[in-house]
């Protein structure tokens, strides 16, 4: 009865952090310790970097602490326990116990609060003003022209000439800028109010106007003043059993629990007739519930593990809402309502459909089963295989009306056959070879748009849109995946082994578009110590990817005729409704970009000397050279990182650690500025 | 789109640099008294560089040249400057009054320097904690 007093009493210290006097009679196996005291933080300025995982508190104060730990044997009954609690949001408990090892349980509970970012968005404002800024300040115009009726119009002469130049500057924009057809005079042009274009004619000749003006990307943050963070809280259990009856045997199980509850910054944005950024708040209250259960067996040459995985994601906080701005054409006639339709033919939803969710986290369940199994065989030969097989489920969110989709349930399935195979042929040589297999399926997004406008834009050839649009947005997830390696350990010398190893993958995509990446790896190492204190390793990767995933044509511009970078085709219209920016400009993409490597040389080398037993330096080095030799743009990154640590230890009782690590990287990439008028 | 249109490029170069630096010490001053002390510091460089684009010769298109600015975008290369400099230092202890009863305590101060505010703000910051308690051992 005492025994078992004792274990109930150390199980509430771990849970209670009961005080110390109560422990005080204790002996035996049971040992622990329990401490108790205040704790304070106090910060200035931003909390987000100095305290971003909280450290004893989420926000500056002070408050009681106390902490304890337990640990002892008694009759075949092991508990080791500890408990940390440093405030509200700051807690840390961890329980193990195994009886007679028959059963053993593990558990573990932990709470933080994590402080996130808040951008800012106050960096984001390009803008083209509107015309009516074109007259202010404005002398090289000339005296404007007034039209009763039509609008206001500048003659700004036939270029090239100073006065145009300085007339057209991206502070001074009229509303439209035209050239006559008849003289190559160019016209600025501001329109009345309530007039929709500009003049077909004017001083005589036809005029082709192109719009300009108010074009813009601004940004709000609509709660500027808001803290975003997300408390965490974890709580893990393990349980293994082992029936007496069936000793080859161990059934575990496990339970997990992770919530992250608080608040996120949502990003939005509307389009047209501005780039319209926004920012807002989001309700987090996630939870991840995993269950496991499986069993680990031991017959004789065999080993086996099989472990079977349920997990739920929810997001039960509300989805964040916003209205869109209103679909409007830059038009300077535009009249600014909240129901002017003038690009409703060039979006799905506007400001008319109301609060609209956004930023959306899908609820997923996912399945897996995981099978390892292990013979040893005589002579040092093992032989391991493994099989996966998983299956996750993402419920995905349509908004009638707008869009729906085929199939709101998307399957991804994953399925994994490996096996490694390790002999020690002689002595001093241990090889292995290896492979893998991998097949990724994940379902095509089917998706229906609903169009706002009835109307096609004219640049495509204007036509009464169909109600409604099918779209199918391909998996880029879904491949076949084959790894095959083979790796000799040889024992050159008594402390000394090289290491050698090769490396086959292939990825072989569903989508055609990004098809197959091949890679080859080879890698050499030698561990040596070549004197009493020193010991040393040295290695060199050299990895070659074909074909890896790339942008490719994603940048630049070629015209299809002249291979130059850009086109000067007098056919095209100066000014007016020219070529369209899809097929005349982005479609003539022709440079690749990427930032990932054909070529990888990794280099490591470490040596530590110990010269006494109270002393010992360690030397590291680490240099990588990648590089992407695409279609004519060059990926290339250098990685060189270096670093010393000390540790020495004058007298038995002091101890003195020193280190020094040095990161330098350097990427080098092509950046392009596309250019047009219009 | 009118008559000219086309896109520059240029090759340019990204780089980080990071230096950190620790100390640790831990001493048993007497046989009741143990002090450990610790010190980090962190200095992290980011620059983009070599972003030169120049208006092309073949522009004499009025709009391009005078209302969009080649040159203008240029400046896009200083909004990825950052530095950040970080110091952390830490003194703790333990002193035994008999094997089993101890006291405890521990100072900690760490100041984050943002040198380069940009996307999230001036995320300079000084935070000190402390703790004083109380032990048993048994």
């Amino acid at each position: 009865m005492h025994r078992n007093s004792k274990w109930l009493l150390a199980l509430s210290l771990a849970a209670l952090l009961a005080p110390a006097p109560l422990l005080a009679a204790e002996e035996g196996n049971l040992s622990g310790a329990v401490e108790v005291g205040a704790a304070g933080v106090a910060i200035s300025d931003d909390a987000k970097r100095v305290n971003e995982y909280s450290v004893i508190r989420a926000d500056q104060g002070v408050n009681a602490y106390g902490q304890a730990e337990i640990s002892g044997v008694e009759n075949g009954i092991a508990v080791d326990a500890q408990a940390e609690y440093l405030s509200n949001r700051d807690q840390q408990y961890n329980l193990g116990l195994d009886v007679k090892r028959i059963f053993r349980f593990d558990s573990s509970y932990q709470t933080f609060l994590h402080w996130l970012d808040h951008d800012q968005l106050n960096y984001i404002n390009a803008a083209i003003p509107g015309g009516n800024t074109f007259p202010q300040n404005n002398p090289a115009a000339g005296a404007p022209t007034a039209v009763a009726g039509v609008g206001t119009f500048w003659n700004l002469g036939i270029p090239p000439n100073d006065n145009l130049d300085e007339a057209l500057n991206p502070n001074n924009v009229p509303g439209f800028i035209g050239i006559g057809q008849t003289t190559g005079t160019w016209y600025a042009f501001n329109p009345a109010a309530g007039v929709a274009g500009a003049p077909a004619t004017l001083n005589g000749e036809s005029v082709t106007w192109q719009q300009l003006g108010r074009a813009s990307v601004f940004a709000e943050d609509f709660v500027p003043g808001q803290d975003f963070m997300i408390k965490h809280r974890e709580y893990k259990n393990r349980a293994e059993l082992v029936i007496p009856q069936l000793p080859n045997l161990i059934f575990h199980a496990g339970y997990r629990v992770e919530q992250r509850e608080g608040t996120e910054q949502s990003i939005g944005m509307s389009k047209c007739t501005s780039c319209h950024i926004t920012g807002s708040s989001k309700e987090i209250d996630e939870e991840t519930t995993d269950l496991t259960a499986g069993v680990t067996g031991k017959f004789g040459l065999l080993t086996f593990d099989y472990t079977y995985l349920d997990r739920e994601f929810r997001e039960h906080g509300a989805d964040p809402t916003r209205l869109y701005d209103p679909a409007l054409s830059p038009s300077p006639a535009t009249t600014y309502t909240p129901t002017n339709g003038t690009f409703d033919n060039r979006l799905l939803y506007d400001y008319e459909d109301g609060l609209l969710r956004y930023d959306i986290t899908p609820d997923s369940d996912k399945e897996s089963h995981v099978l390892k199994a292990k013979v040893d065989l005589p002579r040092n030969v093992s032989v391991l295989g493994t099989y996966v097989k998983a299956d996750v489920e993402s419920r995905k969110t349509d908004e009638p009306g707008i869009f729906t989709l085929a199939d709101d349930l998307l399957e991804t399935t994953y399925d994994a056959y490996g096996m490694k195979a390790a002999a020690k042929l002689t002595k001093d040589l241990t090889v292995t070879v290896r492979g893998r297999l991998e097949e990724i399926s994940n379902d095509d997004a089917v998706i229906t748009f609903f169009p706002m406008g009835t109307s096609a834009q004219p640049n495509l050839g204007g036509g009464t849109l169909p109600a409604s649009i099918d779209g199918v947005r391909e998996s880029v997830i879904s491949r076949d995946v084959m790894t095959l390696g083979t790796d000799a350990v040889y024992r050159l010398a008594r402390y000394t082994t090289l290491r050698l190893g090769y490396e086959y993958q292939e990825i072989d995509r569903e989508d055609e578009h990004f098809g197959t990446t091949e890679s080859h790896e080879v890698t050499a190492s030698i561990k040596a110590r070549p004197i009493r204190n020193l010991t040393t390793r040295a290695s060199y990767t050299y990895k070659n990817i074909d074909n890896p995933l790339q942008n490719t044509d994603a940048a630049g511009y070629i015209d299809p005729a002249t291979g130059l970078p850009y086109t000067n085709d007098p056919t095209f219209n100066v000014i007016g409704s020219g070529p369209l920016y899809g097929t005349a400009f982005y479609d003539q993409r022709q440079i690749d970009l990427s930032n990932l490597p054909e070529d990888v040389h990794e280099g490591k080398a470490s040596a530590t000397w110990s010269p006494r037993a109270d002393m010992a330096v360690t030397l590291n080095l680490r240099a990588k050279f990648e590089e992407n030799e695409l279609d004519r743009s060059t990926w290339e990154q250098t990685t060189f990182v270096p670093g010393v640590s000390l540790w020495y230890a004058p007298t038995q009782k002091i101890n003195l650690t020193f280190a020094y690590n040095y990161l330098g990287q350097s990427t080098e990439s092509k950046f392009c500025q596309g250019w047009y008028d219009g | 789109m009118s008559s000219q249109f086309g896109a520059i490029c240029d090759q340019t170069e990204f780089n980080t640099n990071v230096h950190t630096l620790s100390l640790t010490a831990d001493m048993n001053v007497t046989e009741k008294l143990n002090v450990f002390a610790g010190a980090l510091f962190n200095d992290a460089t980011v620059d983009w560089q070599e972003l030169s684009l120049t208006t092309p010769a073949i522009v004499t298109d009025p709009v391009v040249t005078n209302i969009y600015t080649f040159e203008g975008a240029n400046v896009m290369q200083n909004y990825s400057d950052l530095h950040y400099q970080q110091v952390e230092l830490n003194l703790g202890g333990t002193y035994q009054f008999t094997p089993a009863l101890y006291v405890a305590a521990n100072v900690g101060w760490q100041m984050f320097e943002d040198k380069q505010p940009y996307v999230y703000g001036d995320q300079d910051g000084t935070a000190y904690r402390g703790t004083l308690g109380v032990g048993y051992k048994f």
